[in-house]
């Protein structure tokens, strides 16, 4: 899945000519990310915040901002793509929506979902057709509100990628975007949580970053005790499990046992000590 | 001394008793299972022994391969074997389940006044799988040629070819015999004391029996679990230590110490106990300060569960964890301390009779307070970068752990051997043996200390010449201690069948286990016991037991 990946993106930007060394180098590489196309990459800035005052269109023609959709409570999935974008953006955008619909959280109640245009030339009728056949494709009410698909000012959109640490250029030869496939999960209060990578978010990773975003908010009881056992790995991009989350359930566990063995014992004696005193 | 002294106690020439565990069923089926818990001790003994002369083997090896700068004896590859035997043997089989598992099992009931442990058959399951792990990590260590040391350090673990699967697998098993036992003392010390014996009145090796129990408890888990990472890790490459596959060298070594720090404490506290018992007996008056000894007890149980991380001082620790580290690691001196100043005060104004139990107490409090010291030094993060992974720490752990431990069973072995086998030694060559070993481990270990201070590296096969002479003084005093060894297992085996009879208490002791005769009969007890006294209680001269003039508190 990783090659695909890389290839997709080759192939979305028309670079392949240009670039033939690089096929090797994701290959080798086991990042996800392939990183070593000239101008693209991802620098991760987890933890800082994404600029909420830059002004959007979103699919109805209505502005945008995300402030709107920031600081109610619940985390945000945001995606930077383009709709009339072949390949690459597609299979991002498609794989989150297959991820999505895995998912046993709720979208508009326990997250939502941003997608915003690198291209600044499209339109919010491109934005509406794509919102229309990814909703239905997730089996929820095409004009749902939860999913936003926006569109923007180029310096707008370079000021959110900016802050993303999402890099991307345009290829003047096949006139398309040279971009990294990735997706990214926002806090409640607009800070960077997580990135994923790829055209395939395993359900359980959309989740587990959804539940660490959500500070406590998302999700069952369960799934926060998961987040101790599975933690995002930096180098696999993936999370995984997570050694000593289950060392430290296991020395609970553990621990309880003999502190309640203890407490049975003693408190067996305490009784007998009494019975004997009244004695 | 000894055979007048079994004499006086009984007032008359000791008889053997008629009925005794011993010979109550003397069929091999009879002891392979037994549920008496003092025949599973003798079992216990017997390949705790075994291994024990295994791994003092392995270490006279690599004494001789020492002896000179270059190759001796066994090739480079082999001495890596050696050494992994050495520790893996002396740690997992001899010195964990020395104590707690022999003397433990053999006196806990007694010493309660218990016909035997809350789940015999428990006791017999824990023996097996003790012997289960045992042979299989032997076996793994000598087929599959395990050299990477008993510590297992990833990623030379994990990617080594020579197999470590059966070893772990051997020391999860053994872990499980732990845990075991350690539920079973815990159990038994609760529910099976006799009328009359409050905890305030339990022996103090009972004590230490019991924080040793909760250690145990707590912390074998973890080392059965790092066993089965390493193993899934070398077996099935899931990346949990591969800083290639995503994982973290360094967390293996905060899992292992987290175990193997306090299984320190599981081999030094049953010693700690032998020793409070026989300091009092042999010095013939009360113990000093009985709830501070046993309070250090748990004390040192307590505390010594988070000083795990003075193992990876030079792992790239933060400095802030490793000046935490540091200063929990030095509490445990201060609980060592106090139980080192109550036993010195135990012995001042007492009638101190030199046996040979008496000597190994000299040669403990020696070791544990040289042993501690240098531990105290080691724990000062900036010392200890000079003194990683040098001979300085092998002479270190060499005397606090194994000094304290083998003074403790020596000691032991030597107070209870008329208890558990009805007959006295000779105390002469016991004397002349005791002398042999605390002087040798002197003479092996003090200049390890030098040679590491002068920068000689543990784990290293050659070394420069300029090494030779102390290399030398250690070889020495390791046949020293070899010597001192073979005389204990010829007098011992001779006292056996052909040692004076003991009589129930030879030594005039106050303990409860001298209440009833030696060796004891299967029940324990022939008529049901009553604590008057506490232990260790020697304020009043024995009735009728004019030999034993008791040192007074008052």
């Amino acid at each position: 899945m990783k090659p695909v990946a890389a290839l997709a993106l080759v192939l979305a930007t028309g670079a392949w000519a240009q670039y033939p060394g690089d096929r090797q180098a994701h290959g080798a590489a086991r990042s996800q990310a392939p990183a070593a196309v000239k101008g693209v990459d991802v620098l991760e800035r987890l933890g800082d915040n994404v600029p909420e005052a830059g002004h959007f269109v979103d699919s109805e023609g209505q502005p945008f901002q995300l402030s709107d959709v920031l600081h109610r409570g619940t985390p945000v999935v945001l995606t930077l793509v383009y709709y009339r974008c072949p390949a690459l953006c597609s299979l991002v955008l498609s794989g989150l929506t297959r991820s999505l619909r895995n998912l046993d959280l709720k979208l508009g109640q326990d997250y939502r979902v941003v997608t915003v245009s690198i291209d600044p030339t499209e339109t919010s009728r491109q934005a509406a057709e794509s919102k229309r056949g990814h909703l239905q494709a997730l089996g929820v009410d095409p004009l749902s509100p939860a999913w936003t698909f926006a569109t923007g000012q180029d310096e707008d959109v370079h000021a959110l990628a900016g802050a993303l640490g999402f890099q991307y250029t345009y290829d003047e030869a096949s006139k398309q975007y040279a971009h990294a496939a990735a997706i990214f999960v926002l806090s409640p209060d607009g800070k960077i949580s997580r990135y994923l990578y790829g055209i395939d978010f395993p359900a359980r990773d959309v989740k587990m970053a959804l539940v660490e975003a959500g500070k406590g908010k998302v999700g069952t009881a369960l799934d926060r005790v998961l987040l101790t056992c599975f933690k995002y790995d930096a180098t696999t991009r993936r999370f995984e499990p997570y050694v000593l989350g289950f060392v430290r359930i296991g020395a609970s566990f553990v621990f309880v046992a003999l502190a309640t063995l203890l407490t049975v014992l003693w408190r067996q004696e305490m009784k007998m000590k009494k019975r004997g005193a009244r004695a | 001394m000894s055979s007048s002294a079994s004499s006086a106690a009984a007032g008359g020439p000791a008889v053997f008793p008629e009925h005794h565990y011993l010979n109550n069923g003397t069929t091999v089926r009879s002891w392979l299972l037994t549920l008496d818990h003092k025949r599973i001790a003798l079992l216990y003994l017997s390949v705790v022994m075994v291994s024990f002369l295994l791994g003092g083997i392995f270490a006279m090896v690599i004494r001789l391969e020492l002896l000179t700068p270059g190759p001796t004896i066994i090739e480079a590859l082999t001495y890596n074997r050696m050494f992994t035997l050495h520790g893996v043997v002396m740690i997992f089989l001899f010195m964990i389940p020395a104590i707690p598992a022999v003397f433990g099992n053999f006196f806990l009931p007694i010493m309660i006044g218990a016909k035997d442990v809350a789940f015999p058959r428990w006791n017999l399951v824990s023996f097996y799988l003790y012997f289960a792990g045992a042979v299989l990590a032997l076996w793994g260590m000598l087929n599959g040629g395990t050299d990477t040391g008993w510590t297992f350090y990833t990623p030379y673990s994990t990617t080594t070819a020579q197999g470590v699967l059966p070893v772990l697998l051997g020391v999860f098993v053994i872990g499980f015999s732990s845990i075991l036992t350690g539920l079973n003392f815990i159990v038994t010390i609760h529910t099976l004391r006799a009328p009359g014996i409050t905890w305030f009145k339990l022996p103090l090796f009972i004590w230490a029996l019991y924080g040793t129990a909760i250690i145990q408890v707590l912390a074998t888990p973890v080392i059965g679990l790092v066993a089965m990472l390493v193993a899934a890790e070398s077996a099935f490459g899931f990346g949990f230590f591969d800083p290639a596959r995503g994982g973290d060298p360094v967390l293996f070594q905060h899992l292992f110490w987290f175990y193997s720090h306090p299984a320190v404490y599981i081999m030094v506290l049953p010693a700690m106990g032998v020793i409070s018992e026989t300091i009092s007996a042999y010095s013939r008056k009360n113990i000093f300060g009985y709830s501070m000894i046993a309070a250090s007890s748990l004390g040192i149980a307590f505390v010594g569960f988070f000083a795990w991380g003075h193992h990876l001082f030079t792992s790239g620790q933060s400095a802030f964890d490793a000046g935490a580290f540091a200063v929990i690691s030095m509490l445990v001196g201060v609980f060592t301390a106090i139980k080192v100043f109550n036993w010195v005060g135990t012995l001042y104004k007492g009638a101190i009779a030199f046996t040979a139990p008496y000597a190994y107490i000299c040669g403990f409090l020696f070791f544990l307070v040289f042993g501690g010291m240098t531990g105290i030094a080691l724990a000062t993060v900036s010392l200890d970068i000079h003194w990683q992974d040098t001979y300085f720490v092998v002479a270190h752990f060499h005397f606090i752990m194994v000094g304290a431990v083998i003074m403790g069973f020596l000691a032991g072995l030597h107070y209870w051997f008329p208890k558990m086998f009805g007959r006295t030694y000779h105390e002469g060559w016991a004397l002349v043996s005791a002398a042999l070993i605390v002087l040798g481990f002197n003479a092996t270990f003090i200049p390890q200390f030098l040679l590491g201070n002068a920068g000689m590296p543990r784990r290293y096969y050659e070394y420069p010449e300029r090494f030779q002479a102390l290399n030398v003084a250690s070889t020495a005093g390791s046949s020293l201690l070899a010597i001192g060894f073979i005389i204990i297992a010829i007098y011992l085996g001779f006292a056996l069948k052909y040692g004076p009879v003991a009589g129930p208490n030879p030594w005039g002791s106050r303990g409860y286990e001298w209440m009833t005769p030696s060796p004891p009969p299967t029940e324990n007890f022939d008529v049901t016991p009553t604590f008057a006294h506490p232990p260790h209680d020697y304020t009043e001269d024995a009735v009728g037991d004019p030999d034993f003039a008791h040192a007074r508190t008052t």
